[in-house]
């Protein structure tokens, strides 16, 4: 109702906590490991101990070594950050964080908690594995550092073995995540996927170390303490197993074998961290620093070209027309593939893969990036040098992969670095439209047409008005002095479908005795399909057009709220329109509906036929706005209806197809997206598919027509806006504007 | 190689059925609420076959013309982001209630007063009344070659091969400049214009010309001028009834119907 975020975002903060709790389990398991044996205390082991260096000599080497790796990362970040600053600066990277509490929140939640890792079992499980270890181990030999230097010795004795116990269980745990990452490239089959030599140098490399460290153990064990004190070994039960592989080898060549593996030991870890600064292990830095920047607007919203007549570009075509944060990102991804798989172009066999604009992108700015960097140290031209290269826009991320994402927010949401690929999509589709002027030319025509007519809907054979033909004393008009204002939109005024949705509304407000009006004849576009489209240009001058009227009419009020029953209305009145100087309220209907069924001003009593439905989420509404609950409520209260759900719902739910004004797009690949949604609502059994955006209700109607080809009419799947449902199960006759 | 294109403005022609209304009286279309005027579509694609010849020369010029009121100036500026160089809108009181006559010779006029090009384009037909005469008479008055409706346009050496859209397929022939040519709709889309040039565009100047700039007397051009008279404008009706024909098979539902028709003598 408001256009304060804080009581939205509540759903899906208290399902966070509980992931995060979970996670912090396996934190307390090293600490809880040692403590249970030092209760356990006892007079055998009370010696218990180990030999720092045991049997190595020139082990200062290793702390020669530690500055020039940590040199070496240093450098590796510093080069590459050095592309990241072709980009232009944000107020980010100025140091204006915004809802500061919120970014430590990610930071530690989804950085530090890995919390979005978590949301794919098997992977999940993975990365908990190898994360867990390398921390824990990372801790143990710090300890054991910290022993040697301090006067005081704490590892003696049952502490000791605790110690050793936890350190071995975490070897063991670290292996076992490796091996569930190789078999994941290896068995696992994945459509996004593709491993390369980073994959198998960081993955074989860890293995290695984690190999090489228990062949170390074990052979100090075998050398030095299974003979004294046998009981001392079942404390670490890896290398103690490790010790009875070694047991035939004579100790003089077993310590000669030790003091090799050592030192590869060593040297490989020392070498394998300083994949920090040149592979994607990065991540383990900038994953989190991603965590923090990622915008903390609604995830839908776009941003603002301001000034946009005094550009010297629209949108982007260079890399260095990328913000330093969108060019940052592309070397935080870690090719996990979820955006992929989680992208309805992709489910659909189109042309679109986010990992793979993110990588190419990659790959761009390491070859280009790194070419311009040095144009820029030896003062020539940016791009000199670089006639030869492909564009980035048309040639490293194709036409139409920009064209075929829906703006749907699926690979955000999924993303586990908090890579935003829809606004680095958008802004290469800006550079399309406004400096390129290329486009398919059915996006072409809804530009045109948005133009001149002020709506998207070319050849449409409905004025403004239409919808209300014959009911016109019904609808009350707009004076200014009502509360609400109903916002029809062009979909509700120029679609026939969607004029029936219209009505619905118009027929619950009238029953619960809403004091509403309606702009007639007057509304035009808002401008939401243009700026998803790329024409930012037109979206501005759409949007001030509207601002105008809502000034003139006065709409643009603290006091009113302007509900409308189409989500990309809803998303850009109110994530964007404050940009363009808005100061009403928002409401989209399936919220105030629930609002007045809880009221009582609209009570669900009539008669309607016993159904199974399942509710479909609008992108715009749900993963955009977090608005996944207020429509399924209203069904709930519904008599005769059972609600159940597709399996992918609510954040995870498919978009239709129609978004990012694919609406208004022929679509290319095997298949179209509303078919795949289609098939998924047929699959639940349900007899009708509810929804709350006139665009999915399209999207459902042609999908069904070719889905459910074959199958007798009153048998085929219904779709339904919950106002139509609510209107026939709370409105009484009189109320029905019909 | 040198061209001229004249675009006119006119009512959109996407504008829905139910929103176009005439004044019977005054004899006159209503515009229509919330719809803009643009340039009619063949002259887009006008436009378009000028720049190509432009560029496929490799130099010259591409001016537009527009005769019409004040927002006529919203066609020239389309034309002028699409790419061309300059514009030329004929405005003046003395021009209104005008008809092709009377357009074509201030055309004429303003053509001769900038210099006759090499080549003159203009659209097969307005979108809005749809006589398709403006271009032809033009190329009487400078007494120039003309070929109408054409599908393509290629410059060969000195002179220009066209493809026309006749009845029964097309007719190529080729013509010597400068000559005038008409438009169709099959030569294809023409550009969407870049913003950079939409901005360019929205600042250039665009000259205007009266009738007495052009040489013309007011009682040449306009309604004085007229060679048509208007003497009725009205939006026809149609009635539409729907009669189903009833039958058991397939066979009874043909032969009803070609009983039906009988009776409606369309058999």
């Amino acid at each position: 109702m408001t256009r304060s975020a804080d009581s939205k975002r509540q759903t899906s903060a208290t399902s966070t906590s509980k992931r995060v709790s979970a996670l912090a389990i396996p934190a307390w398991l090293p600490l809880g490991g040692i403590l249970l044996v030092s209760g356990a205390e006892t007079v055998r082991v009370t010696g218990a101990h180990r030999e720092l260096f045991f049997n190595i000599d020139h082990f200062w080497v290793l702390y020669m070594l530690l500055p020039f790796v940590i040199g070496i990362i240093i450098y590796g970040l510093v080069r590459r950050s050095r592309v990241w600053r072709l980009g232009k600066p944000t107020s980010l990277l100025k140091g204006n964080f915004d809802n500061l509490p919120v970014r430590i929140g990610r930071l530690v939640k989804g950085g530090g908690g890995t919390e979005r890792v978590l949301l794919d079992p098997y992977s999940g499980v993975m990365h908990l594995c190898i994360m867990t270890s390398m921390i824990v181990l990372f801790l143990v030999t710090a300890l054991l550092a910290i022993d040697d230097y301090i006067p005081v010795d704490i590892l003696v004795g049952p502490r000791y073995l605790g110690y050793s116990l936890v350190a071995d269980i975490f070897g063991l745990v670290g292996i076992i995540g490796v091996a569930m990452a190789v078999a994941h490239r290896w068995v696992r089959p994945r459509t996004a996927w593709l491993p390369t030599w980073e994959d198998w140098l960081i993955l074989g490399g860890l293995g290695m170390l984690l190999i090489t460290g228990f062949i170390v153990e074990g052979l100090r064990i075998h050398t030095s303490e299974i003979d004294v004190n046998p009981e001392w070994s079942y404390w670490s039960p890896v290398g103690y197993i490790v010790a009875l592989m070694f047991s035939g080898v004579k100790v003089s060549a077993a310590l000669d074998i030790h003091t090799t593996f050592w030192w590869i030991h060593m040297v490989g870890a020392l070498s394998w961290i300083t994949l920090l600064g040149y592979s994607k292990l990065n991540h383990l830095v900038l994953a989190p620093a991603n965590a923090f920047l990622k915008r903390t607007s609604a995830p839908g919203k776009l941003d603002m070209i301001e000034n946009i007549e005094e550009q010297e570009h629209f949108g982007v075509s260079q890399l260095e027309h990328f913000t330093m944060k969108q060019i940052f990102e592309l070397d935080v991804c870690v090719r996990c593939g979820r955006c992929t798989d989680n992208c309805p172009a992709d489910i659909a066999g189109q042309p679109l893969s986010p990992m793979h604009i993110i990588q190419d992108l990659k790959s761009y700015a390491t070859a280009v990036g790194e070419q311009k960097v040095a144009n820029l140290v030896q003062g020539n031209d940016l791009n000199f040098g670089l006639d030869d290269e492909a564009p980035m826009v048309g040639g490293v991320v194709r036409d139409e992969s920009l064209w075929a994402c829906r703006t749907c927010g699926a690979c955000v949401e999924a993303c586990p670095v908090f890579i935003e690929h829809v606004p680095t999509i958008v802004d290469m589709r800006r550079s399309l439209v406004m400096e390129e002027a290329r486009m398919p030319d059915t996006v072409q025509g809804t530009l045109e047409t948005l133009e001149r007519q002020g709506h998207p809907w070319r050849g449409t054979p409905y004025t403004r008005d239409s919808w209300m033909e014959g009911i016109e004393d019904q609808i009350p008009e707009w004076t200014g002095e009502q509360d609400y204002l109903y916002f029809v939109g062009c979909t509700g005024a120029f679609v026939d479908r969607a004029q029936e949705i219209t009505r619905s509304v118009v027929s619950l407000l009238r029953e619960a005795d809403v004091s509403f009006g309606v702009i007639k004849g007057m509304e035009s576009c808002n401008g939401d399909p243009a700026r998803r489209l790329g024409h930012e240009y037109l979206y501005q001058i759409l949007a001030e057009g509207l601002i105008e009227l809502f000034n003139e009419t006065g709409v643009n009020d603290e006091q009113k709220t302007v509900i409308t029953h189409c989500p990309h209305c809803f998303n850009t009145f109110l994530n964007e329109y404050p940009d363009m100087g808005a100061k009403f309220q928002v409401i989209h209907h399936t919220q105030l509906l629930e609002q007045l069924v809880n009221e009582g001003r609209l009570v669900p009593n009539n008669e309607v036929p016993k159904q199974t439905i399942t509710y479909h989420d609008s992108c715009y509404l749900g993963r955009h706005n977090d608005i996944f609950e207020a429509p399924r409520r209203i069904l709930e209260q519904v008599p005769n209806v059972t609600l159940i759900e597709m399996p992918r719902n609510r954040e995870q739910g498919l978009c239709c197809g129609a978004g990012g004004g694919n609406m208004w797009m022929e679509e290319q690949g095997k298949s179209r997206v509303n078919e795949v949604r289609v098939e998924e609502a047929v699959a639940t059994g349900a007899e009708a598919a509810c929804t709350a955006c006139p665009f999915c209700i399209q999207m459902f109607d042609s999908g069904i027509g070719t889905v459910q080809l074959d199958v007798e009419d009153d048998d085929k799947l219904k779709v339904l806006d919950v106002a139509e449902l609510l209107q026939a199960a709370a409105v009484t006759e009189n109320h029905n504007a019909v | 190689m040198d061209v001229i294109v004249c675009v006119k403005q006119i009512p959109d022609p996407e504008t829905p059925a139910a929103a176009f209304k005439v004044d019977e009286a005054a004899m006159q279309v209503l515009p229509a609420q919330g719809i803009s005027p643009v340039i009619s579509p063949f002259d887009a694609q006008a436009v378009e076959a000028a720049l190509r010849i432009k560029d496929a020369s490799g130099d010259g010029t591409v001016n537009i013309i527009s005769l019409g009121p004040d927002s006529a100036r919203d066609a020239i500026k389309h034309s002028l982001a699409m790419g061309a160089d300059e514009g030329y809108h004929l405005k003046d009181d003395a021009f209104e209630g005008g008809d092709a006559w009377t357009t074509a010779l201030a055309l004429s006029k303003a053509i001769q007063h900038l210099g006759v090009p090499d080549v003159l384009i203009f659209g097969r037909q307005a979108a809005d009344w749809d006589q398709g005469t403006v271009g032809s008479i033009v190329a009487e008055l400078l007494d120039l070659p003309s070929a109408t409706v054409l599908r393509a346009v290629e410059l060969n050496g000195g002179s220009i091969t066209v493809s026309r859209v006749v009845a029964d397929g097309f007719e190529n022939i080729d013509l010597p400049t400068p000559c005038v040519l008409t438009i169709s709709n099959e030569f294809g889309d023409p550009r969407y214009p870049q913003l950079r040039q939409i901005m360019q565009a929205a600042r250039k100047q665009v000259t205007e010309l009266t009738a007495s700039d052009l040489g013309l007397d007011p009682s040449e051009v306009g309604a004085a001028g007229s060679r048509v008279q208007m003497h009725a404008l009205f939006q026809p009706t149609s009635d539409v009834e729907v009669e189903i024909i009833e039958g058991d098979t397939p066979e009874e539902k043909a032969a009803g119907l070609v009983n039906a028709l009988r009776e409606a003598k369309i058999l």
